[in-house]
């Protein structure tokens, strides 16, 4: 009956993620205990997987065949219901890669299921990520990214060859997200060069640190370019021409007409009749003069709209050079820190 | 006080930004019509004259002086005289189409009892008009007040009118035609006795060039 029970459970593994174990191309590099585990695996003999495994473990081998060996055994012994030990090899495939993922596409739920009970018996800190970064000193901060599998005490800090500095610290475990400013206590920006941001995870007597090394470099702020104009907004002429009138010719019959009603009224007829010679040429060359500039094309005459207008924009556009100048002189006293993650460092315990 | 006067106009005048000040000059010739007491002492004469102008924001100043040669003209009078004209004028622009003006007019001939000596002070206003291209013209009325004349009496209507005409060809160069029609209701008291009506009647043309600066 048990035999029965076992082989059930057998066929259920190779049903749901048993056939999905992994293969790895690189398997002709490794030992041959290795890959004669990897082929009772893929052979569906889980005992004898797990046990060439195990053997496989005192040979010498590389970092990456340990964590496979370790995994390999992970999934042998899920296979044979060996949860304990699964979960003790999946440790060790955890501590020796802290960022080792299993794809819950090609393996069972229960082998997933078993790895992550492994990874809440661990303090590692995974996935330590550090984006590109660029930003004013002062002005922003790089993300780091980063996962701590056990309830621990985290204190982050960038460290390069004479400094260290405390860039945030938090107590729990789950994802986080901190943020790194670039910038000395006193307020300035860090010294150019290679910095290595480690994260640090304690919980009682176990200490897990993670660490990526970053370039930080400095660059000259952009400065704003000064306007020739307002953006949407163009002067007007200032000038206009009005429309041809007769109002020249009128204005000068007008008061030419005014002067001789005038001086006829105030004429003493006691001294004759009035004098006409003057009051003929003065009023001759009034006439004269506002027919000819009646038939000439009217003078331009300064559109005072417009000019206010035009006054207005430019009292506008100097407004924001002044703006712009002000910004340009804080600007080129600022730095510009470029923050670009180095290839990873492994982690340490 | 008048000389108080001018040093404080010559002296603002002088502090006045450059761009605000203008000053010109100009020769014009005059031809006048004079008539006095009656119909039958009536003069006519041409001379050369000159004019000065200067201007600072809204107030202007232009004087004028001629030397004319009035001849009789279709009267009783049978010889003529030499007299010299002064005008003055100091306008403030208070609209752009209205100045209000002050000032004197004095006319001196070398005969005196060929015509009269008189002087008076004008108070007055201007209605102005641009009808382009650098040209205006104008319509000025004046109360000539404080009439005296060299054989005494006295004007108590006495009054001025006048029609201007100017065409700035360039900003330097303007030429000018101008009229003034005066009339002053002269009266007197020939040995202290009733009063008679002396009336005096000036009127002037004037054509000129001015050269600004």
């Amino acid at each position: 009956m048990r035999s029965m029970t076992g082989r059930r459970l057998v066929l259920l593994m190779v049903c749901c993620g048993g056939a999905l174990a992994p293969r790895q191309g690189a398997a002709q590099a490794r030992g041959n205990t290795l890959r004669q585990a990897q082929d009772a695996y893929d052979a569906l003999d889980f005992s004898r997987a797990a046990v060439l495994a195990r053997r496989a473990l005192t040979e010498r081998l590389s970092a990456a065949d340990q964590t496979h060996a370790y995994e390999l055994l992970g999934f042998s012994y899920s296979a044979i219901d060996s949860q304990v030990k699964a979960v003790d090899a999946f440790k060790q495939t955890i501590l020796l890669d802290p960022d080792h993922q299993l794809d819950p596409n090609k393996v069972s739920p229960k082998i997933t299921s078993l790895f992550y009970s492994a990874l809440g018996q661990v303090l590692v800190v995974r996935q330590l990520r550090v984006d590109s970064a660029r930003f004013v000193s002062g002005q922003g901060a790089v993300p780091i990214r980063f996962t701590v599998t056990s309830p621990a005490r985290i204190r982050v800090r960038a460290v390069n060859a004479n400094t260290s500095l405390a860039v945030d610290s938090a107590v729990g475990t789950g994802q986080y997200t901190m943020r790194w400013p670039a910038q000395l206590p006193a307020g300035g920006p860090v010294s150019a060069g290679t910095w290595l941001l480690i994260v640090d995870a304690t919980a009682a007597q176990t200490t897990f640190s993670a660490s990526q090394a970053v370039s930080v470099s400095y660059g000259t702020v952009d400065t704003l370019p000064h306007l020739t104009s307002l953006p949407g907004y163009k002067e007007l002429p200032e000038i206009e021409y009005p429309p041809p009138s007769w109002r020249p010719l009128g204005l000068s019959f007008l008061l030419a007409s005014g002067a001789a009603v005038g001086a006829y009224t105030l004429n003493n007829s006691a001294l004759g009749s009035p004098p006409t010679r003057e009051l003929t040429v003065a009023a001759s060359a009034a006439l004269l003069t506002g027919l000819i500039m009646t038939l000439r094309k009217p003078a331009p005459r300064p559109a005072e709209a417009n000019i206010r207008y035009n006054r207005l924009l430019h009292e506008q556009l100097s407004r924001r050079n002044a703006e712009i100048a002000t910004e340009n002189a804080r600007r080129r006293q600022q730095v510009m820190l470029a923050i670009v993650p180095l290839p990873r460092e492994t982690a340490t315990r | 006080m008048s000389r108080v006067c001018l040093v404080v106009l010559v002296a603002g005048v002088w502090a006045a930004p450059a761009g605000a000040q203008h000053a010109s000059v100009g020769a014009a010739f005059v031809f006048a019509d004079y008539r006095e007491v009656s119909q039958d002492l009536r003069y006519q004469g041409v001379g050369p004259g000159v004019i000065a102008r200067l201007s600072f924001h809204s107030i202007s100043f232009e004087g004028g002086a001629a030397w004319l040669d009035m001849s009789p003209h279709g009267g009783l009078a049978t010889s003529g005289f030499q007299a010299v004209q002064l005008d003055g004028w100091l306008r403030w622009k208070a609209a752009d189409y209205l100045s209000f003006e002050a000032g004197l007019t004095h006319q001196a001939p070398d005969n005196e009892f060929a015509a009269q000596s008189f002087g008076a002070v004008r108070i007055g206003a201007l209605t102005q008009y641009p009808l382009g291209h650098g040209a205006t013209i104008a319509l000025r009325g004046d109360y000539l007040g404080g009439a005296h004349f060299s054989g005494g009496g006295e004007a108590p209507l006495a009054l001025e009118l006048g029609l201007i005409v100017n065409w700035a060809f360039s900003s330097h160069v303007t030429a000018l035609v101008d009229y003034a029609f005066q009339r002053l209701d002269r009266t007197t008291h020939p040995g202290g006795g009733a009063e008679t009506a002396a009336p005096l009647e000036q009127s002037r043309g004037r054509m000129g060039l001015v050269i600004g600066f």
